[in-house]
């Protein structure tokens, strides 16, 4: 089964790369993995409810890309790296709301800041979980005329591997590949429609 | 015992899944993309301009004095200037 296309190895090294060579890579992508960036965007922002939008994040990837605050590991394509980086920013979006959230559970807590106790610290963020199902459901609501679709999102969901979807589903491995090549192109096609920044 | 809504935990769930779709954007073949293209009616050209011109912005803002500088050059530029401070 195939992992990664020719054209996703484009701009991989094998040794330490400098800022410069990071800029380089981005400065050479081609326009498909323009769009790959623009599509694994929006795909990272899901969940994010309205906090940051797409090139919020796309452009803060870049910015902290280019300024050499992270690493460019050896043997990771520019667009896989760019999307870690993007990944990492909607992480830190997370926390920053749970801290504010925390923030706010303690100011209403007579001042005692001892009072939020490991209990709390660890129980489930309402807000977060109520993103988190919305930003579920619009992934399913974007393959919702896609029943086998729908059947691997679920097996993904559940953290499967291929194999195991293909078993759960009885799906043979020809059908598998086949739903995820139309799963992709309906990814990439949301990254080639008009959005507002 | 039985599985219930209580067990839910949609966070995870999520993470998992957008990694998981991540990796097959990353994946997308160019044929995958031209048919993406035909399907979204617009073209891939297009759609990268206005990357493009973000990515633009970005490193203008990463180098000020040299918005027009490409992003290699202003890379090198700075790492210069870090040299010599």
């Amino acid at each position: 089964m195939e992992r990664f296309s020719e054209s996703s190895l484009r701009g991989i090294v094998t040794v330490d790369n400098t800022a410069v060579d990071i800029a380089r890579a981005i400065h050479s992508l081609s326009n498909s993995d323009l769009v790959r960036l623009k599509a694994l965007a929006l795909l990272w922002t899901r969940g994010l409810a309205s906090w940051l939008g797409w090139a919020d994040v796309l452009h803060e990837a870049i910015a902290r890309a280019l300024d050499g605050s992270r690493r460019w590991p050896p043997g990771v394509s520019i667009v896989a790296f760019l999307s870690g980086i993007m990944r990492s920013i909607c992480d830190d979006q997370w926390r920053r709301a749970r801290r504010e959230l925390e923030v706010l559970v303690r100011a209403d807590d007579l001042g005692e800041p001892g009072m939020l106790g490991e209990e709390a610290e660890f129980s489930p963020d309402p807000e977060r979980m109520l993103a988190a199902a919305q930003a579920l459901s619009a992934v399913n609501q974007m393959f919702a005329l896609d029943p086998s679709a729908l059947k691997v999102i679920a097996g993904l969901t559940d953290g499967l591997t291929a194999q195991e979807i293909q078993q759960r589903y009885g799906m043979s491995e020809r059908e598998y590949d086949t739903v995820r090549k139309r799963m992709r192109r309906a990814l990439l096609r949301a990254g080639l429609e008009w959005r507002t920044p | 015992m039985a599985y219930t809504v209580k067990n839910w935990e949609p966070q995870i769930e999520l993470t998992r899944l957008l990694a998981a779709l991540a990796e097959e954007i990353v994946a997308a073949t160019p044929e995958d993309l031209h048919l993406a293209s035909v399907l979204a009616n617009r073209s891939v050209a297009a759609a990268a301009k206005e990357v493009r011109e973000l990515i633009a912005t970005a490193s203008g803002d990463q180098d000020e004095p040299d918005l027009g500088l490409p992003l290699a050059e202003a890379a090198r530029r700075r790492e210069h200037c870090a040299r010599q401070h």
